[in-house]
């Protein structure tokens, strides 16, 4: 049943081919504004004048080359790419349910013999779909492309081969996307009122997925152990959420 | 009885839409519920849906509280609103796959099911098209095949030929009728009181509360041969609707 009602949410963002453009752009800018940074970075290394050059112009740039700067170039990048993708299916996840609720769907869906643990689950599954495959696609792109790169042997613990970061990218930033998502969904089919229900979506989504972000990014020096950790507790964080999300989204919803 | 109220209320806050209503809903027969705006009507649907909690009071479907139903008894009740409630990127046929799937049966058996409504509604030509090029009549036909997808044993309408032109709303009504005449429990909630008139078994007249309800005698059948409706139908008007 949840994948019943992911797989009407995959069909109808398919049907529109213009929001899954404008997502795979998205992911496009930040990945390709990371792959330019190193691409330049590249450049600077490998020509000593430029490196005392830029060594006059900012202090992360030493005796150590443009190294540390290339560390906190892809740091960044890693923050980004992550905030995004959380971001992103938090925003689909959110409007979901306020979409039924618009179009007047929500009371058949609640009218249906459909529990709502598998309701909340199928929506935010459906939310996570088309985001999940693009920011796979692109952001391993980029990733793939970055990996060619010289420099990138000086943030090796950011970036493949990396346990932590193959954690942080397959298991725990969808584990935090889905947390996100979940509580996204939850606002957006508990409270009354639509516009209040789109607000709370967007302070939930700036706030939890910076922090999410922040903490996937920030973590990957200290390990795969560390990173996993990470991921479970999103796991668990929202195996919590849907289940107290479904005690939320009673009946009275139909209202 | 296929659906009862008794002593039902509902409050929202501070206040109160509905109290102490008393009524009885018979399979095979249309129960019309008219009154003012805000006057409860939807709100009493949504009760015997199941889809609100009464705050005094009980509502029963097919001996069940309301609120359980959906669950214990899958597809006991049907509902149609005034906004037909589709997925409008989606076509007919995907819009019924998917409710129908919600209640556990097959694409194939799905379009078994529904292909005489769809005939009988004239929506067989358009059901795979995306619902968003459909006329509101049509998708408000599709509602009402979607509601008897699962065959209910009680059908709830609420104000489902709001905005539409007459012959689309007629058709809705015939079909209503038509669908009492097979043996199911029809709730009506209308302010088409010509309509009410004559398709209905029964009538409450609801303003917070039951304030009467009439009873009409004899078969009830929707006139079909009204000047202005043959207007409509001798120059092919609104056939696509």
């Amino acid at each position: 049943m949840i994948l019943h009602i992911a797989r009407r949410e995959w069909l109808e963002q398919w049907r529109q081919p213009v929001m899954l453009g404008a997502i795979a752009a998205l992911f496009g800018v930040i990945a390709g504004v990371a792959c330019l940074g190193v691409f330049f970075l590249d450049r600077v290394g490998a020509d000593p004048a430029l490196v005392r050059q830029m060594a006059t112009w900012t202090s992360v740039v030493g005796e150590g080359g443009v190294g540390p700067l290339a560390e906190a170039t892809i740091s960044v990048a890693n923050w980004l790419v992550f905030t995004q993708y959380l971001g992103i299916c938090a925003v689909l996840a959110g409007h979901s349910l306020l979409h039924d609720r618009e179009k007047g769907t929500l009371p058949f869906l609640l009218l249906a013999p459909v529990g709502r643990v598998e309701l909340l689950a199928g929506k935010v599954l459906g939310a996570l779909g088309p985001p999940t495959a693009l920011y796979l696609l692109v952001d391993g792109l980029a990733t793939a492309f970055l990996l060619t790169r010289p420099i990138h042997v000086h943030a090796a613990a950011l970036l493949p081969p990396s346990p932590a970061w193959f954690v942080a990218f397959l298991v725990g930033a969808p584990a935090w996307a889905a947390f996100v998502s979940t509580v996204c969904a939850i606002v957006s089919s508990v409270v009354s009122d639509v516009r209040t229900a789109q607000q709370i979506v967007w302070l939930v989504m700036f706030f939890a997925t910076f922090l999410c972000g922040f903490a996937l990014s920030a973590l990957l020096p200290q390990g795969v152990a560390v990173e996993a950790t990470v991921a479970g507790f999103g796991l668990a964080a929202t195996g919590l959420a849907i289940w107290g999300g479904s005690l939320l989204m009673r009946r009275d919803l139909g209202r | 009885m296929i659906a009862v109220a008794r002593a039902a209320g509902r409050t929202f806050g501070d206040a109160v839409v509905l109290r102490d209503v008393d009524l009885e809903v018979p399979g095979g027969s249309v129960t019309g519920l008219i009154g003012p705006n805000g006057g409860g009507k939807s709100t009493l649907l949504l009760l015997f849906a199941g889809l609100l909690t009464p705050t005094s009071g009980d509502v029963t479907v097919d001996g069940l509280p309301a609120t359980r139903v959906a669950l214990e008894k899958r597809g006991t009740v049907g509902l149609i609103t005034a906004d037909a409630g589709l997925y409008p990127l989606l076509t007919g046929r995907e819009n019924l796959r998917f409710f129908g799937g919600l209640y556990g049966l097959a694409a194939n058996e799905v379009d078994a099911r529904s292909a005489p409504f769809l005939a009988e509604l004239d929506l067989s030509g358009h059901v795979d098209r995306p619902v968003s090029t459909w006329s509101s009549g049509m998708r408000q036909k599709l509602s009402l095949a979607r509601a008897l997808l699962m065959k209910p044993v009680l059908l709830l309408l609420d104000e489902p030929t709001a905005n539409l032109d007459p012959l689309a709303a007629h058709a809705i009504h015939a079909a209503v009728r038509a669908e009492a005449d097979r043996g199911t429990a029809v709730v009506l909630a209308t302010h088409d009181l010509v309509a009410a008139e004559a398709i209905c078994d029964q009538v409450a007249l609801i303003d917070g509360t039951v304030v009467t309800v009439e009873r009409f005698e004899g078969p009830r059948t929707l006139p079909e041969a009204g000047r202005l409706l043959a207007l409509y139908r001798r120059n092919d008007v609104g056939l696509r609707s």
